[in-house]
């Protein structure tokens, strides 16, 4: 691809010894490209967005390398990450009823990233934060710069938080799970903003969500995450016309599709996630796998990358590989 | 070596009792004797720890003021939970213009900071061992009442009052027998606590000449005599003074390992 | 928010009135007679007749109470029965000492405690922590006076360092006189402080917020002031009216300690005494104080939190 924005290689987290929710993941991102990085809970995929700003817990060990802007940037001390953070690397998270300061104005809150990353002047960053939320669409953006948090709802405190994540115009936005937590109608509105500000702003984007649908709105490519482990990437309109790794099959089988009868059983996934104590030897999805065979109980499939640029790393299909 | 350390405040808080328990017969000497001619020493075979500003043997006294602190220790407490549990799960139970008036009036109480409470029962009561606890008791009731309300309006939800209510039994028994054992833990885990709040009562209100009356040996009493005359010897103080606060202490202790077994959650974060 | 204000004060006035009318309730409940106290057993009955009509006990309790409330609201609160002054003019020039040293232990309670407790929770399990619960548990089982007897014999008796009796009439003989007992005081508030602001700031550090903070690129020390510290200081204010009182009444053992000429030992001695007009004197000033720092606890809290206001 072209010169990727963020590259991962190797990634493992481990939190205490024997518990590794993260467990060796390679992923690329490209200017301008939304990565749609899904997995149910208990996949590791927010361990992962944490791992590349550095905000593990206390005591977790991180391996692989992150290379940004050509630095290693898993290596760096972590003093240095807070000037990375909110100024190149920008992140947004699930609840937005809770992300905001109860006790600092919307506005100030913009401001502050700015003030400190940039150096501007505290009016220049009044001004600068009344801008940023013009862009992300929220009405009156004067008054409402100067407004408390629990006096906006759900989807307009998600829209400032954007905004707090765009501000000093990074080159790459992580956004776990952005719209989880809203209404459908709100869902929609969120999703069309980022799909908005990706392109005006020629952002990378690293889309961590469960939800298949918004995946297929906002995301160029698809990584599924299973166990720690990336299961398959493709593009996406590739991946949603035909997915290739079981796991990733199980679960567009679970989305109801649109031309199902109504009264039709949903398709599940047999059996549970396991919990990161009770990982599987070899491959993490093999018990619950329909094509599971001996190697699989045995190693873990390597990621294989096919002619058509889709990795996968399954034994079943590796096989099929000419 | 933990695990040692741990059993440590209960094992002395045993021997403490016993201490109180058996006082008239391993105390050495009467801690009400005084001798003229042996005032302020320093500790000696026939006294361990000296004696105070009247010639009376302080080890004794400190033996003796174990008997005060203990009984007022538990006394208070107890008279508060009798008095306090009950209008607490009452005000939880029944709600309405019964939890009103319980409220407010436990607002009232809380109002007044527990020693100064304790100074005004006294004054109203007269100083006596007995008003002592009573004053303590006024001070720990609204805290009695407050839990018990809390715990009691928490289980009220619970479906087996409504089957119990379905079952036809009235509220009184309904308290006693299903509410009272629920709510027991956190009673039992904070009562533990607040004898320790009541014996750091009593010693205040024994130093400010409230409490036990002269020549009681309590160990506020000890401490205040002692400094009475600032020159003299402050061995007493100092030995009444250690042995209130390594009591206080351990029930301090005992209380939140209490808390830890009984109530997990409440002792999340320590 | 002047309307809340309005509605706080309006309130406090309410409650204020409550608890004067408690106290002098109270007061009446005094079993024994006042006057029997006072004159001894000897007097004749002529004596003690006379002597309660002096004092105003023998009119009806309505008029009494209407007499107690007038005389509130011209600022006077009877005269002392021991020593006839006017009890206002005792509490006024006792009630500085109090006030004194009520702020000056806070004081030492906030800034010892809050650091103490902001330490313990950043480095949570590590040996700042285990320090602090330690000097927590060793606060809260020491009596404060206690604390103080030992401060008086090692600073004011050993090394002659700081003043042994008196609250000292000048300024600077006033600030000299006030280190220990706040000291006294303070220590023991401040081992409360501590777990008090561990435990807040530990339940704030875990909220969404921080950690967009953090991600934000802002310096860990600001997040921890500018975001942190700033929520946990909110459960703290709920409870400084409650620290507050208990400072105010553990001034109460501390003034007898240090014979400081404050509220407490004014009080003690009319207890002592049987001095009931000072008694209830001092009782309607506390209690008024009472209702004063709820009053400023609570309009202090709507001010640091706008979610309040909204009510």
């Amino acid at each position: 691809m072209r010169d990727p924005v963020v590259l991962v290689h190797g990634l493992s987290v481990e939190l205490a010894p024997g518990l590794s929710p993260v467990r060796g993941v390679d992923l690329s991102i490209a200017r301008g490209e939304c990565l749609g990085l899904v997995g149910e809970s208990g996949s590791g995929k927010s361990m992962l967005a944490l791992a590349l700003l550095r905000l593990l817990p206390r005591g977790a060990r991180l391996g692989g390398r992150v290379i940004f802007h050509g630095q290693d940037i898993a290596a760096l001390p972590l003093e240095a990450m807070p000037a990375l953070r909110g100024r190149r690397i920008g992140m947004i998270f699930q609840e937005p009823m809770a992300a905001l300061n109860p006790l600092m104005r919307v506005g100030a809150q913009i401001a502050e990233p700015l003030r400190h990353h940039l150096g501007l002047s505290a009016r220049a960053a009044a001004q600068r934060a009344e801008e940023l939320l013009a862009q992300v669409g929220i009405p009156d953006p004067a008054r409402r710069a100067a407004a408390w948090p629990h006096e906006l709802s759900g989807g307009m405190r998600q829209r400032v938080t954007i905004a707090i994540a765009l501000s000093c115009g990074p080159d790459l936005l992580i956004a776990d799970e952005p719209t989880t937590a809203l209404d459908a109608t709100i869902q929609a509105q969120v999703v069309a903003l980022l799909r908005r500000l990706k392109d005006e702003l020629g952002l990378a984007m690293l889309l961590i969500t469960h939800d298949l649908g918004v995946v297929a709105e906002l995301a160029d490519r698809v990584a599924v995450m299973y166990g720690g482990r990336i299961a398959e990437v493709a593009p996406a309109e590739a991946f949603f016309d035909r997915p290739l790794h079981p796991y990733a099959r199980g679960l567009m089988a679970a989305t109801a599709a649109l031309d199902a009868s109504p009264g039709a059983r949903l398709a599940s996934v047999p059996g549970v996630v396991p919990g990161l104590r009770d990982l599987p030897a070899g491959c993490a999805f093999h018990p619950r796998c329909a094509e599971a065979r001996a190697e699989c109980a045995a190693r873990h499939p390597p990621e294989v990358t096919r002619p058509d640029g889709r990795r996968v790393a399954c034994w079943a299909l590796a096989e099929a590989v000419p | 070596m933990r695990r040692i350390a741990a059993s440590l405040p209960l094992v002395l808080l045993g021997l403490l009792a016993g201490v109180a328990a058996l006082a008239p017969w391993i105390a050495p000497l009467d801690p009400l004797s005084q001798n003229v001619f042996l005032r302020e020493e320093g500790p000696s075979a026939e006294h361990w720890l000296g004696t105070d500003e009247l010639g009376r043997d302080v080890f004794s006294r400190l033996l003796y003021g174990a008997r005060i602190s203990l009984t007022v220790g538990v006394l208070a407490p107890l008279i508060a939970a009798a008095v306090g549990i009950w209008l607490g799960m009452a005000a939880g139970f029944l709600g309405g213009r019964v939890d009103r008036a319980v409220v407010r009036l436990t607002d009232m109480l809380m109002a007044f900071d527990p020693l100064l409470l304790g100074v005004l029962v006294v004054a109203v009561l007269g100083p006596n061992l007995f008003n002592l606890a009573v004053a303590i008791a006024a001070a720990l009731t609204p805290q009695f009442i407050r839990l018990a309300r809390a715990q009691t309006l928490a289980v009220r939800q619970e479906t087996y009052i409504d089957a119990a209510t379905v079952a036809g039994r009235t509220a009184p028994a309904i308290m006693r027998l299903h509410v009272l054992p629920n709510i027991a833990g956190p009673l039992l885990v904070m009562g533990t606590l607040w004898i320790a709040t009541a014996i750091r009562l009593e010693a205040s209100l024994s130093f400010i000449g409230l409490g036990a009356q002269a020549p009681a040996p309590s160990w506020g009493n000890m401490v205040r005599e002692s400094i009475a005359d600032i020159f003299g010897s402050p061995l007493p103080a100092i030995c009444a003074g250690i042995a209130i606060t390594l009591t206080i202490l351990c029930f301090n202790l005992v209380g939140e390992r209490l808390r830890d077994r009984l109530d997990p959650s409440a002792g999340r974060r320590p | 928010m002047t309307r809340l204000v309005a509605r706080r004060l309006g309130g406090a006035l309410v409650t204020a009135f409550a608890v004067v009318t408690l106290v002098f309730v109270a007061m009446r409940l005094l079993p024994g007679d006042p006057v029997l106290a006072m004159l001894g057993d000897s007097a004749s009955a002529a004596d003690i007749a006379a002597a309660r009509s002096a004092l105003g006990l023998d009119r009806p309790l309505l008029d009494q109470y209407l007499g107690f409330l007038g005389g509130l609201l011209h600022g006077d609160l009877g005269n002392s029965l021991i020593n006839r002054t006017s009890v206002l003019e005792q509490l006024l020039r006792a009630l500085p000492y109090t006030l004194m040293l009520t702020a000056a232990a806070e004081l030492v309670g906030l800034s010892l405690g809050i650091p103490l407790g902001v330490l313990a929770a950043v480095h949570q399990g590590g040996a700042a922590d285990q320090m602090s619960r330690g000097f927590a548990l060793a606060g809260l089982a020491v009596p404060d006076f206690y604390v103080g007897v030992i401060l008086l014999l090692v600073f004011g008796l050993s090394l002659g360092w700081f003043p042994l009796i008196g609250g000292g009439e000048t300024l600077p003989a006033m600030l000299h006189s006030l280190v220990l007992p706040a000291l006294a005081l303070g220590l023991v508030k401040a081992a409360s402080m501590t777990r008090l602001t561990r435990a807040a700031m530990l339940d704030v550090l875990q909220r969404d917020f921080v950690r967009t903070a953090l991600a934000k690129g802002i310096p860990t020390a600001t997040v921890l002031r500018r975001h942190a510290l700033r929520n946990a200081m909110l459960p703290i204010l709920t409870q400084s009216s409650q620290s507050i009182i208990a400072t105010l009444g553990g001034s109460i053992a501390i003034e007898l300690v240090f014979s400081r000429p404050g509220v407490g030992k004014l009080l003690i001695g009319a207890v002592v005494t049987r001095d009931y007009v000072t008694i209830q004197g001092g009782l309607v000033v506390l209690a008024v104080l009472v209702v004063l720092v709820n009053l400023l606890t609570d309009l202090a809290y709507a001010a640091a939190d706008p979610r309040v206001r909204v009510t």
